[in-house]
């Protein structure tokens, strides 16, 4: 074999790299600092949960740090009738556990933010920053996707607006500018007389998703006014939200032949490993165990929502 | 016999740990101390050409850059096999190569990035079977100039570092003449000890030569003798310091990287160095447990006797296996369990692999070897017909008669090897298994495991005790045993309490050891820190006895004889007014003249276990007529369980543990019995090291890297992980020749659980899952191999009715 030269192996680090740190108080000077920091290393703090890791692990180069918690407008929920739900991308599992209107009207998001983490790091991290960094295996996505989320984006340039749908290109990779960030989480009123839940497939009450399932169910019984919606985390390289499922649902027929159909689509996304190409192998499930949560997932949420059977 | 604070659960003393108060070598500073850095090696077996360190010494800051050819030797306690840094190979992924030592931690790293090595990639082995084929690599080429201990025997020009053989009878025929057979390969990964500390040491040389150390560590002399061989240094002019351990498990036992600092620190002028690893890095860096292969053949009678057991036991001992050659001895000594069983052939190997490291763990290879036997007696019990517990009992060793699998008779008072199983049968739900009415897709079923262990040391382990009565009559304990945890300095401040009948408020142990400060004591290990220093502490409570009595026979002008010491006074037998308080006998009796007779009362004592003797290097036997161990526990865990057959998923309802010991403090061991079954369900549901066995190479990255060395890939118990129930028993059997009949429990309470709960899933669903962990996609994979019905079924569960036919 040939001779190889390697940097030696700084296995972790207990010191961040050396950086500035800016805490602006308006949106208009964070977006102007971002704009002169783009290309000089900056980035963008939400929670911190994530890259507090990435700093010591030196998994990515940074020389600015502008924290977002000193806004007011980019954090809070409001819900207005009709309208529907906008939620601060620094709001924090914890306050999204606490709303009523998340509970009773996006229950799914309520569910994820139940299963997120652990108790203190509730929290802390937040929903901006977890879709922010486009883990396939968020847990916030799929209940976001199932309600069609769309998300503010915002640079010195002005506003635009993207479904989540669009947002997410790869692991850890999304359509964001480097001058953008995320302003605002917006999610519809959702469609009459429907439920949505979200079920967690994990190793441990703590655990990221092995393979987590989000579904929206309305009027069931009846084919022409049908809604299911479908969306999964950790199946492949982004959440997915399953297109596919809103046409098949629309036929007529017995209802756990089109969920074997959703099932055989949701399953034709499934794209291994998840995460970096560096560790080859995934760690939290093969392909086959995963394929047999998407299917048994799917099947017990959408039971879940249609008859009210609790499965896990 | 009733006690005044045996039995007791007497409150723990050391609630620094909670307060935040207490000292940890993590938190150690000395004033001018230089910092460590390791940096590793990105390839699991490679020849190091040549290394580039001239752009880290150009960092501000850096005072040196070690590599492997500034420590050319070797160090080690069982087999010295390990390098102080990688000396011209590369072992395993994350090998250290090269240690930075600069002003401080910052400049370390930042210098540490820029240290570039040349390598030449060779060929690896990730596993066993892998290094025993006929054409494996050779891992230590030099494995033959290697010092090792005496009953530790490496096969040099291979890749065994040890084998123990064990033969008894001759189990080929047996097995021939069985009715049944259970023929079964077990397999179980290499696991992390998951301290919350993680290693650190910090070393100097004062002017006058001492070198000194505070790391974290089980046995600060364990430390200092190995420091002392490997490196020459007198002991005299050694002091290792023991501040309170954040846990150790096994993974702190014998010597770790206390070689690295003070080495560094003797090749620079003495100043002093720490090295403080993060959670991460103590991964590679540090020992982790052994890999398991079990391959056995066990065979019994129609009318349930076990005749005959054949087994190949293979520790995967990653690239060191310094400790892990005693583990593989170990677990070929105790082979069978707790049952007589009159044929026995086992082979016990250490196998050296590109893996990390590998070191003793909780239980020293009995949770292991009683996952695989325990499952093969349950085999059996099924496959006969007769209920599992039942047949344990028809097998149980019987102490005074019984011969073990190294032909080691068990004294009459050993204990009990079979109440404990009929006790947990009875504390488990009587309710056969089946499914559940609200939701038949989850199976309800319980399961048990009996198990036996005592402390595999050297058979001279010594310890030893020291107590001062101070001006005030109050008590201070010396010892060499370390607390991490286990509660051990409380419970022996209860017998010095129970001795003197003093109030254990008036008596104290430091958590800190030095070792020129306390009386030596081998190791803390093997559940044998209790027994071992309070047999010292006896020992050293009659020696004080004996010289108050001395002092009072003066004062009351009667023969010693005369004289008995209860309730913290030396009293005339029989004239309750003739007392005096132990204070006034604390520097010697003054009488009213002002004469002084004897001094300051200092007990002393010790202990050395009795007949422990080696076994035959060809057939495992006892050498003569003596014991393995100075004790063996007894017991017995059971669980309830429910298994999803939808996701696989096993959730532990309950925990059951009974032991035949009696208790030395109730609460303490509670807090034992908990923890050792949180610790070990855990172990048999989630954890595993993971390594990358693509064999591809990829950018610079080969594979034969660890992938999970984070609390995120590698799963610990969180507080929701936790069972809901625990029960627990202790017989109270006491043996002669232990403190107040009380035997060491730390590590048996997490022996059972990976055995229990295997035959409770195999109770529940018949399916037999012979490898760990038994994550929800292993029972998936082996339910759809073994009964893809069950899964079948629990689907149709979950089909949806709208009516009419939608």
């Amino acid at each position: 074999m040939s001779l190889m030269r390697d940097k030696a192996l700084v296995l972790w680090r207990e010191y961040f790299p050396e950086f500035n740190y800016y805490k602006p108080k308006a949106i208009d000077e964070v977006l102007e600092l971002l704009d002169k920091l783009k290309n000089d290393h900056a980035i963008v703090l939400a929670g911190a949960t994530c890259l507090t890791r990435n700093f010591r692990g030196r998994k990515m180069e940074v020389k600015h740090v502008i924290d977002l918690k000193g806004v007011p407008a980019l954090k809070g929920i409001r819900y207005v009738e009709g309208v529907g739900l906008r939620i601060g991308p620094v709001t924090t599992f914890h306050e999204i556990l606490k709303s009523d209107i998340i509970r009773e009207k996006y229950t799914a998001l309520w569910e994820a933010a139940k299963q997120y983490g652990d108790f203190e790091l509730k929290f802390r991290a937040t929903i901006g920053g977890n879709i922010a960094k486009s883990s396939p295996q968020n847990d916030s996505s799929p209940p976001l996707l199932v309600h069609k989320a769309t998300l503010t984006l915002a640079s010195i340039e002005g506003r635009r607006e993207v479904p989540l749908e669009k947002f997410f290109t790869g692991v850890t990779e999304n359509v964001l500018a480097p001058n953008e960030i995320i302003s605002s989480i917006n999610l519809p009123e959702p469609p009459e007389n429907s439920r949505s839940s979200y079920i967690k497939f994990k190793r441990s009450v703590e655990d990221r998703a092995v393979v987590g399932v989000a579904a929206l169910v309305s009027n069931p019984g009846y084919p022409d006014k049908r809604v299911i919606r479908l969306a999964y985390a950790s199946i492949a390289k982004t959440p997915v939200y399953l297109g596919e499922a809103e046409e098949i649902f629309r036929k007529d027929g017995n209802i756990n032949s089109l969920i074997d159909e959703a099932i055989s689509a949701a399953l034709k996304h499934m794209e291994l490993p998840i995460g970096h190409e560096k560790r080859g192998q995934d760690l939290r499930a093969s392909k086959e165990y995963r394929n047999h949560l998407v299917r048994v997932g799917t099947k017990a949420i959408l039971k879940k929502l249609i008859e009210g059977v609790e499965v896990f | 016999m009733t006690y005044k604070y045996i039995g007791k659960s007497v409150p723990r003393i050391d609630k620094d740990k909670v307060l935040g108060g207490a000292e940890y070598a993590f938190d150690f500073e000395i004033p001018g101390m230089l910092w460590a850095k390791l940096v590793g090696s990105p390839y699991p077996h490679a020849r190091i050409v040549s290394i580039d360190y001239s752009d880290a010494l150009k960092v501000p800051g850096v005072v040196k850059v070690f590599t492997g050819k500034d420590f050319p030797f070797k160090v080690g306690i069982y087999a010295a096999d390990r390098d102080v840094l990688a000396r011209k190979k590369v072992l395993y992924y994350g090998q250290p190569v090269a240690g930075v030592v600069a002003e401080s931690l910052d400049v370390a790293e930042e210098a540490a990035g820029k240290i570039s090595v040349e390598y030449e990639p060779l060929p690896y082995s990730l596993s066993v079977d892998e290094s025993l084929s006929p054409n494996a690599l050779i891992i230590h080429e030099e494995m033959k100039n290697y010092k090792h201990a005496i009953f530790i025997y490496p096969e040099p020009g291979t890749n065994v570092a040890h084998h123990t053989k064990v033969r008894k009878g001759d189990a080929d025929k047996a097995l021939k003449e069985a009715d049944v057979v259970a023929e079964k390969t077990y397999r179980l990964p290499l696991l992390t000890h998951y301290y919350l500390e993680p290693w650190t040491g910090v070393a100097r040389v004062r002017s006058e030569g001492t070198a000194e150390v505070w790391s974290s560590h089980q046995s600060p002399f364990a430390v200092r003798e190995l420091l002392s061989k490997s490196l020459n240094i007198p002991m005299n002019k050694l002091v290792v310091h023991h501040l309170y351990t954040g846990g150790g498990f096994g993974g702190k036992a014998g010597l770790l990287l206390e070689h690295v600092p003070l080495l560094f620190s003797m090749k620079l002028g003495g100043k002093p160095v720490k090295l403080r690893l993060t959670a991460r890095e103590n991964f590679y860096f540090m020992a982790q447990r052994a890999g398991y292969v079990l391959k056995m053949k066990t065979g019994a009678t129609k009318d349930g006797k076990i005749i005959a057991h054949w087994g190949e036991y293979y520790l995967d001992a990653g690239a060191y296996a310094d400790y892990t050659v005693n583990m593989a001895r170990a677990m070929g000594l105790t082979a069978t369990g707790p049952y007589e069983i009159p044929n026995v052939h086992v082979d016990s190997y250490a196998v050296y692999t590109n893996k990390v490291p590998t070191t003793a763990f909780r239980g020293f290879t009995m949770q292991e070897l009683h996952f695989a036997f325990e499952s093969q007696i349950d085999e059996l019990a099924h496959e006969l017909g007769i209920d599992p517990a039942d047949f344990r009992a028809r097998n149980a060793f019987i102490p005074g008669k019984s011969f073990t699998a190294i032909g080691e008779r068990l004294k009459e008072d050993a204990g009990d090897p079979l109440t404990p199983v009929i006790e947990v049968k009875k504390m488990l739900s009587d309710t056969e298994a089946g499914s559940r009415k609200d939701k038949p897709w989850i199976i309800r079923s319980k399961g048990i495991a009996a198990f036996w262990k005592g402390p595999f040391q050297p058979s001279s382990a010594a310890s030893s005790a020291i107590i001062k009565v101070n001006e005030d009559g109050s008590v201070d304990i010396l010892v060499g045993t370390s607390e991490m945890g286990q509660g051990t300095i409380t419970a022996l401040t209860q017998v010095v309490a129970e001795e003197l009948g003093i109030l254990p408020e008036r008596i104290r142990v430091s958590p800190h050891r030095q070792t020129d400060m306390v009386p030596y004591t081998w190791q803390t290990v093997g559940s044998r820190g209790l027994f071992s220093e309070s047999m010292s502490l006896l020992m050293a409570c009659n020696d004080l006895k004996e010289q108050i009595k001395e002092a009072a026979s003066v004062a009351f002008t009667v023969n010693k004889e005369m004289i008995e010491v209860k309730n913290g006074k030396a009293c005339v037998i029989g004239e309750s007014w003739h007392c005096i308080p132990i204070e006034k006998l604390a520097l010697g009796y003054m009488n009213e003249k002002g004469v002084t007779v004897g001094g300051p009362l200092i007990g002393r004592g010790y202990y050395v276990p009795p007949r422990n003797v080696l076994t035959d290097p060809e057939t495992g036997q006892v050498m003569e007529e003596g014991h393995l161990a100075p004790f063996y526990t007894f017991g017995a865990g059971g669980v309830e369980i429910e298994i999803n057959v939808l996701t696989g998923e096993i959730k532990v309802l309950k925990a059951v543990t009974v032991l035949d010991t009696p208790e030395v403090n109730p609460g303490l061991a509670e807090g034992q019995v908990i923890g050792g079954a949180v610790m070990g369900i855990n172990i048999a549901l989630r954890e595993e090291i993971k390594y990358d066995v693509r064999r591809e190479f990829r950018g610079i990255y080969p594979d034969g890297m660890l992938l999970n060395p984070c609390l995120t890939g590698y799963i610990v118990a969180r507080a929701g992980d936790i069972p809901d129930k625990f029960e627990w028993k202790f017989l109270g059997v006491k043996q002669k020749d232990a403190p107040y009949g009380a035997k060491g429990i730390a590590e048996l309470t997490m022996i059972p659980w990976p055995a229990a709960i295997a035959n409770a899933v195999y109770n529940g669903i018949r399916v037999r899952i012979t490898d760990l962990p038994l994550t929800p996609e292993r029972v998936v994979a082996e339910i759809k191999k073994q009964r893809p019905e069950l899964l079948e079924k629990a689907e149709e569960y979950l089909r949806i009715d709208l009516g009419g036919g939608r």
